[in-house]
């Protein structure tokens, strides 16, 4: 580890490795190198560093030799709480022997991963595109302000049709986002009252209405959303000749718990975000089983706060290797 | 006022601050809800607008295009 690098300690929603980005919302802060101890996960400090275009990746290289695997995801791509080179994209280099890129950002929504491949991801030339979607984190399309970020967000309108609904210019002013945030949680919040859920005060993780069946209809506009920027993603890279691949892991709720009840389904969001790739035959790897299998008290796959540890992270990469060369997309 | 705020968003807004657990929330919540009223108010118009345009228009700033 640096010792140059400053040290740090971040909490769940420290937004320290972000900054204002006008078509996403935000990204990470370019050419940033910090010392961090994550509270929850890991026991002492893990060094974090961006490259130039505030990815937690190597130094950018121009030439292509080879097939190129671009990842995209949250904090769990981002690898919160493991160090650099102990994430699945690094140990799925060493298994694909060929270059590995990674995009992750904590708190990226898939609506903001949807904007990165739209807009970003020619520069790189992939071939495959992994999406790591922590099944849980699907309710980011509906978060239009996140960690004092308003962000770009897709809806639905009253005939199902798909539309994006970009960032205001006030947005790069820290005060107007505070402002705007303040109305979007607002009317979040009272959509939730009026739907009868409670997230804000007294938050319980292990009945989140996500996994409740009698919340279902609640989440089918969320899930109708998720469905058609899907069929955006797939027709995008369709049309570029990207094969496309989603990596979904275990949630904390089911790696430590048991369901209370029939109607607590902590496996709701798996269910529901797999028959939606199926139907927009969307390649996926479900990693669940195999992290559920592998993990002990002593030798736990994840934190204590759900986040993949080292041998997480390498039960994965094992995961998406595996099916890739079954397909054979890395020939 | 009747035009700028929809009744049902106002009825909302007091039942909303008024299921607060605390009386310094309640009045927050009735604040802010009163203060956001018009533009939730608008954004209720919108989408009834929406289902108006949306059967004859394809396209559009902010329609994003399906491939």
């Amino acid at each position: 580890m640096s010792n140059s690098a400053k040290k740090l300690t971040i909490r769940s929603g420290d937004v320290v490795f972000y900054q204002y980005d006008p078509l996403l919302g935000f990204w990470g802060v370019p050419n940033m190198e910090r010392n961090v101890s994550f509270i929850g996960m890991n026991e002492g400090y893990v060094r974090v560093h961006h490259n130039e275009e505030g990815n937690r990746d190597k130094p950018i290289r121009n030439e292509k030799s080879g097939k190129t695997v671009l990842c995209l995801g949250g904090s769990h791509t981002w690898g919160a709480g493991v160090e650099q080179d102990r994430r699945y994209t690094e140990y799925l280099e060493e298994q694909c022997r060929c270059q590995v890129l990674n995009l992750g950002h904590c708190s990226l929504g898939l609506d903001q991963i949807c904007l990165v491949i739209l807009n970003k991801v020619d520069a790189y030339k992939p071939d495959v595109i992994v999406v790591e979607q922590y099944p849980w984190a699907i309710h980011r399309v509906l978060n239009t302000y996140v960690n004092g970020y308003t962000r770009p967000y897709f809806r639905l309108d009253e005939t199902g049709a798909l539309k994006l609904q970009k960032m205001s210019p006030l947005s790069r002013f820290k005060i107007f986002r505070r402002m705007i945030g303040s109305f979007y949680t607002f009317r979040k919040e009272l959509r939730e009252f009026k739907a009868g859920i409670e997230l804000g005060h007294g938050y319980d993780p292990w009945s989140d209405p996500i996994f409740l069946y009698w919340k279902i209809p609640y989440y089918d506009y969320m899930y109708n959303l998720v469905d058609r920027i899907l069929t955006v993603m797939q027709d995008f890279c369709r049309q570029k000749g990207i094969h496309l691949l989603f990596g979904l892991e275990a949630i904390m709720q089911q790696i430590h718990r048991k369901s209370p009840s029939a109607l607590v389904d902590y496996e709701l969001p798996h269910k529901r975000l797999k028959a939606l790739l199926e139907k927009n035959r969307i390649a996926y790897v479900d990693a669940s089983s195999t992290m559920l299998a592998e993990n002990r008290a002593d030798d736990p796959v994840v934190f204590a706060d759900g986040h993949m540890n080292d041998k997480g992270h390498r039960l994965f990469a094992e995961e998406l290797h595996k099916d890739m060369v079954k397909r054979g997309w890395l020939n | 006022m009747a035009q700028l705020i929809d009744k049902e968003i106002l009825k909302d807004i007091f039942r909303f601050s008024a299921a607060q657990k605390s009386f310094s929330r309640k009045t927050a919540y009735l604040f802010k809800g009163l203060l956001f009223a018009p533009f939730l108010s608008r954004v209720v118009r919108k989408a009834a607008a929406d289902d108006t345009v949306s059967a004859s228009s394809q396209a559009g700033d902010d329609i994003y295009p399906l491939f």
